[in-house]
């Protein structure tokens, strides 16, 4: 029996999958699952691996080691009964610029076998885009949202995104993720590849961090939200230099420099809020753990 | 026009099909139109040069008839320089072009069999050469009747359909090394070398004897409308031709299903 028939919820599995391109691994025995009905954000810096997992998600390369399952079928075994239950997007997409939209719409429809136009033309009309002229003479905003009505336009089961808001607006992107949640509300999985924190905060409730090909890490946003770890920045009092806190208050990632003072504290508690009384403050924020937090720690963890 | 990969296929390449029969008629047509003007002195001309070239130039008594000269001057020598070069652009264009520029991804990511893109794509690339053959042979017959000059149908009926044969072959040899490696160099220089190859082959084959034991190598041993004219299509030829054809494509599909799409060379 297949993992995936033991849990039917996951719509991915990344089982140590490594592909390497010489002695070179783009991805190094990664494993990883993305649930159904969630936005799972894939975060890491440029070059970590993000969009050959992708590739290799979508059996565009294949894998040196590893198994990748998609509905508990392999990845590759199973491709095309797959693909029509995924929409794919990446934000360098190379559409067919000869064409207008209108063509490429209707082209990829029938590659698809699409039936249900009025979905199609709805996601046209929301996401107002261009469809009488040629893509070759369009913004990339313009190309991304045919992209992105294109990936839509059969109401996937699993809609992948690799850097989709690369080169948009902020006024396109806040549409972009407007539609990335209505889809995800009516129970579909999103699995999005990205190196923008605040995005990933924004709309996943999951989010794997890959590193130099490597997975570190997957934690849910909302474990974020509500975790009670907290980040302080203290400003001193013209002329007076801060104390550094002592261990005993349970704070990490101290940063001290000329009457500023940094630190991690897992909770801010009266014991603290004494501490920071008793010294010179001019100025102070206490801030939730952000996503930016975490991925600087993970980054931080190396030097 | 956009109900299949095969009419997108057709229609991206309109303006291909457009510039590669107008190029091919005029060369063609004209240098068939030239031939009351050489027609009392080439064959002299060509009597004179030396047996290594002359088997470059082909039986040069051809040229004293206007169907020899058809054969030889029109669609042997000259149609040769054009259909190669579309032949290899239009393989190329459709199969590693395509994959290295990342427009392949497209296809990719939907419903459609690695198998079922190249098939469409490489029927594509048939139809396009059956077009342009068939509109080359119509402005031959024209251009003949324009110059009062007699010729059998069914002769350019005979090395249209082998020229066509021979160009549809070079495509797939170009198409099929393009989707099988991903590498725009495999793809150029195995059917370059080929042809490239057999002329120097058939040069030399004349003079230097071991040459002889090899010169079934020689694309121009299945593909020799200088012959051709003179004789009925030799179904061996055909059955060569086109098993070129099919086991490129077959290799294409078989490599193309196992390896990763490329970005780069």
């Amino acid at each position: 029996m297949s993992d995936a028939s033991k849990n039917p919820t996951n719509v991915v599995e990344i089982q140590g999958v490594t592909k390497a391109y010489g002695s070179v691994k783009a991805v190094d025995n990664a494993s990883f699952t993305v649930e159904q009905g969630h936005v799972h954000g894939f975060l890491g810096l440029n070059g970590a691996g993000k969009t050959t997992t992708i590739k290799l998600l979508m059996d565009f390369i294949r894998p040196t080691n590893g198994t990748i399952k998609v509905f508990g079928q392999d990845a590759h075994g199973a491709n095309t009964e797959l693909k029509r239950r995924i929409g794919y997007l990446s934000g360098d997409f190379e559409l067919f610029g000869n064409l207008n939209g209108d063509q490429y719409l209707r082209f990829i429809a029938s590659l698809r076998g699409t039936k249900d136009y009025d979905h199609l033309k709805d996601l046209c009309t929301h996401l107002q885009v261009v469809l009488n002229r040629k893509i070759n003479s369009l913004s990339r905003g313009n190309k991304q949202k045919i992209g992105l009505v294109a990936a839509l336009m059969d109401d996937p089961d699993l809609l992948i995104l690799d850097e989709p808001t690369t080169g948009l607006d902020p006024l396109m992107q806040q549409k972009f993720y407007e539609v990335v949640r209505a889809h995800a509300k009516r129970g579909k999985t999103v699995f999005m590849s990205s190196h923008i924190l605040s995005e990933i905060q924004e709309i996943c409730d999951r989010v794997t961090f890959m590193k130099q090909g490597k997975i570190t890490k997957t934690l849910a946003i909302d474990e974020l939200r509500g975790s009670e770890q907290r980040h302080v920045v203290m400003t001193a009092a013209k002329g007076v230099q801060f104390v550094e806190p002592l261990p005993r208050l349970g704070v990490t990632n101290v940063k001290s420099s000329k009457g500023r003072l940094e630190f991690d504290v897992e909770k801010v508690d009266r014991i603290l809020l004494k501490w920071m009384a008793s010294q010179s403050v001019a100025d102070v924020s206490i801030t939730e753990q952000s996503l930016e937090n975490v991925f600087l720690k993970l980054y931080a963890e190396d030097k | 026009m956009f109900k299949s990969l095969f009419l997108k296929t057709l229609y991206d390449k309109r303006w291909f099909f457009v510039g590669w029969s107008l190029g091919t008629v005029a060369l063609l047509a004209l240098t068939a139109a030239f031939y009351p003007a050489i027609a009392d002195s080439i064959g002299d001309l060509l009597s004179s040069i030396p047996p290594a070239l002359a088997s470059i130039v082909g039986d040069s008594t051809a040229y004293n008839t206007y169907v020899g000269y058809i054969g030889s001057a029109v669609y042997g020598s000259r149609a040769e320089m054009i259909f190669v070069p579309l032949a290899i652009i239009l393989g190329l264009s459709l199969s590693v072009n395509e994959e290295l520029s990342g427009r392949m991804y497209q296809l990719l990511a939907q419903p459609v069999s690695r198998a079922k893109i190249i098939l469409q794509k490489w029927l594509a690339g048939f139809w396009l050469i059956v077009a342009i053959m068939t509109i080359t042979l119509i402005a031959m017959v024209v251009v003949s009747i324009a110059i009062a000059e007699t010729v059998p149908y069914s002769e350019l009926i005979k090395v249209s359909l082998m020229s066509g044969l021979f160009t549809f072959m070079v495509f797939s040899l170009t198409f099929g090394m393009g989707i099988a490696f991903g590498r725009r160099s495999i793809a150029i220089i195995v059917p370059v070398v080929w042809v490239m190859g057999s002329l120097l082959l058939d040069s030399f084959a004349t003079q230097i004897d071991w040459l002889k034991a090899v010169d079934w190598l020689s694309v121009h041993q299945y593909y020799s409308t200088a012959t051709l004219i003179k004789e009925p299509i030799a179904v061996e030829d055909v059955l060569v031709l086109s098993g070129i054809s099919l086991a490129s494509f077959m290799l294409a599909v078989a490599l193309f299903q196992r390896r990763d799409i490329r970005e780069t060379e």
